[in-house]
């Protein structure tokens, strides 16, 4: 059995010992195989960067360890070296041109290879822009040339904290191929945090949920969605609708927005004649009925659910515009 | 560490209005002092006069540029340029760029050998200017510039050069010291300029008048001695013994003085403190 790129064991972090102490990280263990796509999702503030963090060295752990490579990086650490990061947006020295950071960055990590800048920075689609200093780049073009440090050392091991962040719809959709690409053309080990679910979705074989610290759960994303099939029906009266299936079913209000007499059933197809006539009994309209796969999103937030360490948002008067 | 040193390098070398300001300002001085020297010797016969009768001594020009490093304003630039070296990586966030496959020693050591490079440049273009410069001075107005360059004068002169760069050297190391631990606990370069240069000040400065004063009110004359403690006193006695052979007078008649040793481990104390804290500070810190 090959050596898994990340391991953690009991990894935990707890701010602020002596005052306040905030546990950010509890006791999580999880595994990245070689070659995986590893989704790390998790709402705002529930420890996703800190555990970051803690695997490339950069916060000290408060108990446990994560190996890298199978080796501990406080104690060994130029196994870092074998990995390239993009941690909580691209940061650079502003007053230097883009080409002078990516020297900075690959001379910081083993040396810099002037060659493979090059096709990096026509890689990340960059050329021409690399001798402007980095203050006059926009925040996709940080992002774009961070994509390009972080690959400078030709890491096994690729970890992107919120890759997409300030990226235009082109640019996500860039990165998703992009991060595709890592895995299965040029057979990387990815790492992915990202708020953009469907994206994670599509790019991602394995995630794993984290809130407030602990990993709630984890696993393959087709064997996470495929646990329970639902059915999905646009009723007259969603109460009436309620009232009638929750003796034999379990039902819940779709989560997709302005769907409102939308109704979710956990019931498999062969139970959609049954559930009709139920509603025709109880003169309920029917409009509509039908399976539906469930989303990462609509996992994600059955799974964090009201639990969420995110502010919840309360809703708006009558009449009011929503801006987003 | 080689690789990590060019990667400080293109850094400090980058941030060009931080060196200009605060390194290249020295080299700068020199040339303004040249050429307003020259221009006062233009405008003025009895200056002139003056200067060809008391000529500049060059070893005396070359071994003094030490001693503009221990003037407070002096020390304001070169504690400056260390904040922003140490504090420049939190403002920018780029370690979480940088620190990945490094030992924290490591880096935080080259940072400490680059400043020390960039200063050691600066004040060695200073010394070239200015004796260079007052050279071409003399020979224009005609005058001598003594002493005759002879091996035994060159030798005495590098001797004495090195022993006054390495005591200032060790003084400002304590304060870039100070400024690099001072950054690296507030991540601001702010604080790490403030602080070092309050402390730098207080230090040859108020501290001695606060000593006077406790002891004058408390009538414990020994107060005063804790000034023998300070990297100021401590740079002077050691200057003063080796080229006096005798210490730096008290700063109250009639109390104790110390001897070269002792001096050189308070100041050698003050140096391992400063830059011992600095690095241990940064070896235990979380990269937020």
């Amino acid at each position: 059995m090959a050596t898994p790129v990340i391991e953690t064991e009991g990894l935990t972090k707890i701010f602020g010992r002596l005052r306040s102490p905030k546990l950010a990280v509890d006791h999580i263990h999880f595994r990245v195989e070689p070659g995986q796509v590893y989704g790390f999702l998790g709402p705002n503030g529930a420890g996703k960067s800190t555990t970051i963090r803690m695997m490339l060295n950069l916060m000290h752990a408060s108990d446990g360890k994560a190996l890298i490579f199978g080796e501990d990086p406080r104690k060994k650490p130029e196994i870092l070296f074998r990995v390239g990061s993009l941690v909580e947006g691209a940061t650079f020295y502003p007053y230097l041109r883009g080409w002078d950071n990516l020297k900075v960055v690959g001379n910081s990590r083993g040396g810099f290879d002037e060659a493979r800048a090059k096709q990096l920075l026509q890689f990340v689609g960059l050329v021409g822009s690399e001798r402007v200093r980095v203050k006059a780049y926009s925040t996709g073009m940080k992002q774009r040339l961070g994509i390009a440090a972080a690959l400078l050392n030709n890491p096994d091991l690729v970890i992107l904290d919120e890759p997409t962040n300030g990226m235009d719809p082109s640019g996500i959709r860039e990165m998703r191929q992009f991060i595709r690409d890592l895995a299965y053309k040029y057979g990387k080990t990815v790492f992915l945090t990202s708020h953009l679910l469907s994206e994670v979705q599509q790019t991602s074989d394995r995630v794993a949920i984290i809130n407030k610290g602990k990993i709630v759960v984890e696993g393959l994303i087709e064997e996470l969605l495929n646990q329970e099939e639902q059915l999905e029906a646009e009723v007259g009266s969603l109460e009436q609708a309620k009232t009638a299936l929750q003796e034999r079913w379990q039902v819940a209000h779709s989560t997709v927005p302005n769907e409102h007499n939308k109704l979710r059933i956990k019931a498999s197809r062969n139970d959609a004649p049954s559930i009709v006539r139920r509603l025709v009994e109880q003169n309920v309209d029917v409009f509509s009925i039908a399976p539906i796969r469930q989303s990462l999103e609509d996992y994600f937030l059955e799974v964090i659910g009201d639990d969420s360490a995110q502010p919840s948002i309360s809703p708006l008067p009558t009449g009011a515009n929503r801006h987003a | 560490m080689l690789n990590l040193f060019r990667a400080e390098w293109k850094k400090t070398t980058g941030n060009r209005l931080l060196v200009g300001c605060t390194v290249w300002i020295f080299p700068a001085f020199g040339c303004a002092a040249v050429m307003l020297f020259s221009i006062i010797l233009l405008a003025s016969g009895e200056a002139r006069q003056e200067f060809i009768a008391d000529p500049p001594r060059w070893d005396d020009i070359g071994v003094g540029v030490w001693g503009i490093a221990n003037f407070p304003i002096s020390r304001l630039f070169l504690i400056s340029f260390a904040a922003t070296l140490f504090a420049g990586e939190y403002q920018y966030q780029t370690l979480k760029s940088v620190l990945p496959g490094n030992q924290r020693l490591q880096l935080i050591v080259t940072k400490f050998v680059t400043m020390t490079a960039f200063i050691v440049m600066a004040f060695i273009a200073m010394i070239v200017i200015l004796v260079a410069g007052f050279g071409i001075v003399c020979l224009i107005f005609g005058a001598d510039y003594p002493p005759s360059l002879t091996g035994s004068s060159v030798g005495e002169f590098l001797s004495d050069l090195l022993l006054n760069a390495s005591i200032t050297f060790a003084s400002t190391l304590i304060f870039a010291g100070i400024a690099a631990l001072v950054s690296i606990l507030t991540r601001s370069i702010l604080f790490g300029v403030m602080a070092s240069v309050f402390l730098a000040l207080l230090e040859s400065l108020g501290l001695i008048f606060g000593l006077v004063i406790i002891a004058a009110i408390t009538r414990i004359e020994s107060v005063t001695d804790l000034y023998l403690l300070t990297p100021t006193y401590n740079s002077a006695n050691i200057l003063q013994w080796v080229n006096e052979n005798a210490p730096s007078p008290p700063i109250v008649e009639g109390r104790g003085t110390l001897g070269l040793w002792e001096s050189v481990a308070v100041l050698g104390f003050w140096v391992i403190l400063m830059v011992g804290l600095s690095v241990f500070s940064f070896q235990r810190q979380d990269i937020q």
